[in-house]
């Protein structure tokens, strides 16, 4: 069986957990579609640092080891202060004022275990979003489908419903793959 | 919901939306029962293949069709370009894949059209025999 692993790692998370505490001041992102995908890279700006969250796309074997697509992966680093710039989209970027302090900051991971005939062939694990919590509610960054290259901006009060339904994508299709069978599996950690 | 002021804000409030454009689409490209176009692809879940002679020309004319009067379009350098429709619907036009082949890709994140799923299309050469 083919297993892939694109979570955030222990440095990536040590980050991020940084970051608790601190008041975000904006976010800046550059709108690619609809009012929330940015395209790319989303900055964090807080009395601490800022933070990018970016989603690149990778070329990874989806189903078995000689076939491979190219799937968003999110990672974190510690940036600059200055306004984020985006060069291979032709709009500029958007501030976005928060002004709230981060309580926790939580990552959801999802694993998808792909089976064919009753056998697993492919097992994909991944950081699906990043949550932000603050007294009053969350601020999401969520990589949306498998081959989106744009992180989904969400602010509210319901977590659930500022998520991407990526379990949806996984579903079983017995019309169209009548021998494939998804198993998903999601967990959110919380880093406080 | 909208995330704040600035000037990058893209409500799909105007323009067409992509069920508005898919009896065009479907004419040029049929869709399956299922919900798909093209054939089912290699990669897996919702990756599609349409085989053509010409695949560049079949994905730009795919995409024009699809994306017939967006309420914005924002273009990707190098890459191709990113369509919202009015029903929230996204569009991703790329030249070329990092497959073998590069084939070009149609990316449809779709939004409220219930008879067509969210896909990846490759647009894939027709072998000559």
């Amino acid at each position: 069986m083919i297993k892939t692993d694109n979570t955030f790692k222990q440095w990536d998370l040590d980050i991020l957990k940084s970051f608790i505490g601190s008041t975000v001041a904006s976010y800046d992102a550059a709108i690619a579609a609809r009012d929330d995908m940015a395209w790319q890279t989303v900055r964090i700006h807080t009395d601490k640092g800022a933070l990018d969250l970016t989603n690149t796309l990778a070329t990874l074997p989806l189903m078995e080891e000689n076939i491979t697509e190219e799937i968003g992966v999110l990672s974190t680093r510690k940036a600059s202060d200055d306004i984020l710039e985006v060069d291979e989209i032709n709009t500029e970027t958007t501030v976005f004022p928060v002004g709230k302090r981060i309580t926790d900051i939580s990552v959801i991971n999802h694993r998808i275990v792909t089976e064919k005939a009753g056998v697993a062939v492919n097992s994909r694990t991944y950081t699906q979003a990043v949550v932000l919590t603050f007294d009053d509610g969350y601020l999401v960054f969520d990589k949306g489908t498998w081959f989106d290259e744009t992180i989904t901006i969400s602010r509210g009060a319901e977590l659930d419903s500022l998520l991407y339904d990526d379990e949806s994508d996984w579903t079983d299709d017995p019309e169209e793959d009548p021998d494939i069978h998804y198993v998903f599996e999601s967990e959110t950690i919380s880093l406080q | 919901m909208g995330l704040g002021s600035g000037g990058g804000s893209l409500s799909p409030h105007h323009g067409s939306s992509f069920s508005d454009n898919l009896e065009k689409l479907t004419h040029h490209f049929p869709l399956s029962p299922t919900g798909y176009f093209g054939v089912k692809g290699q990669g897996g879940k919702g990756t599609r293949n349409i085989v053509v002679s010409n695949p560049a020309r079949m994905a730009y004319k795919f995409q024009s069709l699809a994306g017939r009067n967006p309420s914005s379009t924002r273009r990707i350098e190098g890459k191709g370009h990113i369509m919202t429709m009015a029903d929230g619907t996204v569009i991703t036009y790329r030249y070329f894949s990092s497959s073998k082949d590069r084939s070009p890709v149609v990316e449809l994140k779709i939004h409220g059209s219930p008879g067509v799923k969210t896909q990846k299309i490759h647009f894939v050469q027709k072998e000559h025999s």
